[in-house]
């Protein structure tokens, strides 16, 4: 009996390509974008899975106050590590972090930025499951300037060299010289998903003497440093978490941050969870994840519905095989088993390609994926997920053969009604009930697919209006050099000279951030009438507001003719020069100091000079929040370079070779500012690439369906289009009455599908910082799109069957 | 074999009820060859489908073998009409996707036949419609009269007491149609009951005995 059943439904598969071609893949699409997001969720909710004291290790979160508000951020120093293990006997054992994040490493000759040199004390390897291949975990880290090598860095540093002994020199901002590290480990390749990633682990205790001795218990919060801690089997962290309150009251000094309390996050909550600070590692949005697996989801469901559709439109053309079957014994029970049996084994079929699909598409999503979370300064994510779990597998395919029911049963269950004298006779057509189901799933795939454009139309005008943001200064033809070595700092003067010798490049300056970049540092100000007040603060040279263009409003700019500038000279944004109260240039005293608990230890006392226009020095934040630029030598950490437009590749060639005669101790290595200003957006343009995806697999699967399905009901017309042109009616005529109805259907969905857009889209732009609102142009112009579409494709069918000689139509039926 | 007593059978369209059998009284004994005959829409066909039970009478008993049909469950009838029933129809009504020999196998199937008997009756029928050559092909790669030839091969493979046909030859060439009949007389002498619904004077006389149906009338 299978074998009877199989081979009808492939034989009917095969004689009917395209109507096969249409449900197989479009089904084939849906399983395989769920299928995608499924795997790429299970591999987040994966995360540290593979360590073994997980359920145990806690990172410690600091809770401050500022501004009045409460923070949770995981950065907390370098004192709260020995304070904790002295005083509470439940934390068996405790990891300082510390990620340098960007630093230069060289070995002989090579030397390359990286961005994974992360710092761990010696109870890393009892604590964390990370094998070593290489070592004796206990004493791998114990000495200063010791450092645990990856399979990967040791082979691009060292090849086939024993890498055990070797040194690895850091150089880093604010060092004065190069630091040694002698390779003692090489660990196994770090899971990807692991949130706590390196390809460098050194030795905590070396920071104490590179930062000083002092460093080991004064740091409470500042600095890029993470403390996790394990407690005994099995301990409850709430019981340790009440008693912080009163440690930090007794311990804890009131420094830059107010801290009140300490939070236990575990370790398996670490990556979903990383508090308002940078986190040491890998960390992910569980909103972002959730809404990626619901978009695939509704794709899914699209290619149901499709399916179910399609299905349904096509079961008329087997009644004839279900009154046979009847006539011939078949009870109902078994005509329903056979259909959603076929309805099954077409899914199943698109379950195997669609395993194919996601072999095809993996490259795609990963590299996306790995776009969303790449910010400037963090290495670039692997997001190295893949079809290799074999639950999943078995899941898909469990949930294929729900589709296939679930799919399948509604039209079986009508086939299986027909009353086999009618269907005998050739009464039967379409019923009633089934055109409205049909409508009704038409309509929503349309509604789902018009939201979906919409949605990613409105997502592509916003990134390219940050991309066109006017940022209030001249941000193209601007290159950017990192510096690391510290002989950079001492020869900049001489580079900078020898730059500007050449005509293609029209200025240059250096600064301790990238303008509109995604942070800036902070100092607090006295002046005028306010103190305390944190105000942002860019380091810069003299040449910095005529480099990146900047206006000056009131006042001068940094200058040579006067000396004293270089010491005392201070320009400010007009938003702080609202925040002192001051109307105009001249002289004004400004102090600015590093922690507000200490008003002494001023860092600077400086003249106001000018006054600039605002500009995003910080990207997404507001223009008018308070900057001060001050010229400070020492800070320098990125060359700014402005090249001319007729040839920047020539400049830029000017300025390798330049580098090279000047022997820095550092390789060359630039990025153009616009490249920088990308990353700040990469995450909304992956989102958006994501539902580009999606509305344009819908988009594909419902202009599929609807041609099939006009394609079905329309050749079973031919008869009463071959009388109405035998009664006079024209080609156009005719075309417009069989596509009217099916236009319609889609005027229906773009109508359910612009107001829910609109609420949509107004809930997402308002989320975001510096939005532009709903445009009625695009929904225009994606709804004309839609029409369009549907129409040329409905249209096709329709010509055909309009200019048919009727003579025939009519002698076939 | 088969009773009819005071069969009705009407549909109701809105206000007016349209009657296509009037107090239908009819007994076939089993080995009968039955001719049903009248004008277009007499009620010939459905006279037929009631017989055969794809369709249920609106009033009245039938009694099948002495059994009360029209008190049955769905199941009991299925179950009751693919032992004892076989039927033959104007258009042939093959299966398309399935090649001559999976369409003898099908009633096969639905009655449970073990796989070696199956085979053996297929192999069977075949030889004796000398289509043994055909059994690989599919319906529209054979003639009208092959195709009833695999009908009714297809009707007979279960082995039926009663073989119903709606119009056998009413396709097919005079040619075909004989033989068609030739064979339907054959298998009426070797013990089947055979009822079919005919226009044809010729076709009608291959039968025992002639049943004139008018306006849902029996004529006397």
């Amino acid at each position: 009996m299978l074998k009877n059943y199989l081979k009808v439904a492939f034989r009917n598969l095969y004689n009917q390509k395209l109507y096969s071609f249409i449900t197989i893949f479009g089904l084939a699409f849906g399983m395989a974008c769920f299928l995608t997001m499924f795997s790429y969720l299970q591999f987040e909710n994966s995360y540290d899975d593979f360590q073994k004291n997980g359920g145990d290790i806690y990172r410690v979160d600091k809770v401050y106050k500022f501004n009045g508000y409460l923070n949770r951020d995981s950065r907390t120093g370098t004192a709260l590590a020995s304070l904790l293990h002295e005083n509470f006997p439940q934390v068996k054992n405790e990891v300082r972090f510390a990620n340098l994040f960007l630093t230069m490493i060289s070995s002989g000759e090579d030397a390359y930025v990286e961005k994974q040199f992360l710092f761990a004390d010696s109870s890393f390897f009892s604590m964390f499951s990370f094998p070593l291949k290489i070592g004796n975990p206990n004493t791998v880290l114990a000495n200063p300037f010791s450092v645990v090598l990856t399979p990967k860095t040791a082979l691009k540093y060292f090849g086939n060299k024993n890498p055990i002994g070797q040194k690895v020199h850091l150089q880093m901002r604010g060092l004065p010289k190069k630091i040694g590290f002698t390779v003692t480990g090489i660990t196994n390749d770090i899971p990807s998903n692991s949130t706590i990633k390196f390809d460098f682990l050194a030795s905590f205790n070396s920071l104490n003497q590179i930062l000083g001795k002092n460093f080991n218990n004064t740091k409470w919060g500042d600095g890029l440093f993470w403390t996790y801690i394990q407690l005994q089997n099995n301990y409850n962290p709430k019981s340790l978490e009440v008693l912080f309150p009163s440690l930090v009251k007794q311990y804890v000094p009131k420094g830059e941050f107010d801290i009140q309390t300490y939070q236990l996050i575990p370790l398996k909550d670490t990556y979903y969870n990383k508090g308002d600070g940078l986190p040491v590692g890998d960390w992910g949005l569980k909103p972002f994840s959730y809404l990626l697996l619901l978009m695939s989801l509704l794709v899914l469901i699209i290619a149901c519905i499709n399916y179910t559709n399609l299905l349904t439109a096509h079961s008329v053309t087997r009644s004839k095989e279900i009154g046979v079957r009847k006539v011939q014994g078949a009870n109902r029970f078994q005509l329903i088993i056979q259909f959603v049996g076929e309805s099954v084994l077409v899914s199943l079929i698109a379950f195997l390609i669609s395993i194919v699909l996601v072999e095809l598409l993996l490259p795609f999503f990963r590299s996306i994926l790995s776009q969303a979370f790449s910010l400037g300064m963090l290495a670039s994510r692997e997001i190295d997920f893949n079809l290799t779990y074999p639950s999943m597998l078995g899941y898909m395919f469990l949930i294929s053969i729900a589709v296939g029911i679930l799919s399948g049963f509604y039209p079986a269950l009508v086939l299986s009604r027909y009353n086999p004298s009618k269907v005998i006779k050739g009464e039967l057509r379409a019923g009633k009930s089934s055109a409205w189901f049909r409508k009704i799933l038409v309509v929503t795939q349309f509604a789902v697919s018009v939201i979906f454009i919409i949605c990613s139309l409105h997502m592509l005008l916003q990134i390219n209006y940050w991309r066109n943001s006017n940022l209030g200064f001249k941000k193209d033809n601007l290159i950017c050099i990192p510096v690391y070595d510290n002989s950079l700092k001492e020869k900049y003067e001489i580079f900078k000279n020898k730059l500007l010798q050449n005509s293609g490049i029209a200025g240059v300056t250096e600064s301790n951030q990238i303008p509109a970049g995604s942070d800036a540092n902070i100092l607090y100000i006295k002046a005028g009438n306010v103190k305390d007040i944190p105000v942002y603060t860019y380091y810069v040279d003299k040449d910095f507001i005529k480099t990146i263009g900047l206006k000056i409003v009131k006042g001068r700019d940094f200058s040579d003719d006067y000396s004293a500038d270089t010491k005392s000279g201070i320009i400010v944004n007009q938003g702080a020069m609202k925040l002192c109260g001051f109307n105009n240039v001249g002289g004004q005293e400004i102090q600015l100091y590093a922690n507000p608990n200490n008003r002494k230890d001023v860092r600077y006392t400086c003249n106001l000079i000018g006054e600039v226009k605002d500009f995003s020095y910080r990207f997404f934040k507001s223009q008018d929040d308070p900057l001060i630029l001050k010229i400070e030598p020492r800070a320098m950490m990125y060359i700014l370079i402005r090249i001319n437009n007729q040839s920047p590749t020539a400049a830029i060639e000017y300025i390798r070779t330049s580098w090279k005669d000047m022997q820095f101790d550092q390789s060359f290595n630039y990025s153009y500012l616009t490249d920088n200003l990308e990353s700040s957006f990469s995450f909304y343009d992956a989102l958006d690439s994501f539902i580009r995806f999606a509305s344009m697999v819908t988009i594909i699967i419902a202009v599929l369906g609807l041609f099939a399905l006009a394609s079905f009901v329309i050749d079973r017309k031919t008869k009463e289009i071959g009388i109405r042109k035998v009664m006079g009616a024209s080609v156009k005529d005719i075309i417009l009455k069989l596509t009217l109805s099916f236009i319609i259907l889609v005027v229906i969905a773009e109508i359910i599908a612009v107001p829910v857009s609109y609420e949509l889209i107004s809930y997402i732009l308002q989320g975001l910082p510096n939005h532009i609102t709903f445009n009625i142009w695009i929904i225009l112009s994606a709804v004309l799109f839609v029409t369009a579409l549907a129409f040329s494709v409905v249209g096709l069918k329709a010509f055909k069957a309009a200019a048919a000689n009727p003579v025939k139509s009519l002698r076939y039926e | 074999m088969i009773k009819l007593h005071n069969i009705e059978k009407f549909y109701n369209n809105k206000v007016i009820k349209t009657f296509v059998l009037r107090n239908i009284n009819l007994e076939i004994e089993e080995g009968e060859f039955v001719s049903i005959m009248g004008p277009s829409g007499a009620g010939k066909t459905t006279l037929l489908n009631i017989i055969g039970m794809l369709d249920s009478p609106s009033e009245g008993g039938y009694y099948f073998l002495d059994e009360p049909v029209h008190k049955m469950n769905e199941k009991k009838l299925s179950e009751l009409h693919k032992t004892y029933i076989g039927f033959v129809f104007q258009q042939y009504h093959l299966i398309d996707e399935l090649t001559v020999y999976e369409n003898l196998e099908t009633p096969l199937l639905y009655q449970k036949v073990k796989a070696d008997e199956r085979k053996g009756r297929i192999a069977e029928t075949l030889d004796k419609f000398n289509i043994v050559a055909k059994k690989d092909l599919f319906p529209n790669q054979l003639s009208g009269g092959q195709q009833q030839l695999v009908a009714i091969a297809r009707a007979i493979i279960t082995e039926p007491r009663l073989i119903l046909a709606d119009e056998p030859t009413g396709n097919l060439h005079s040619d075909q149609g004989k033989d068609i009949m030739e064979l339907l007389k054959k298998l009426n002498k070797e013990g089947t009951t055979i009822i079919q619904v005919t226009h044809s004077e010729t076709n009608a006389a291959y039968g025992n005995r002639i049943i004139k149906l008018k306006d849902g009338w029996i004529e006397k």
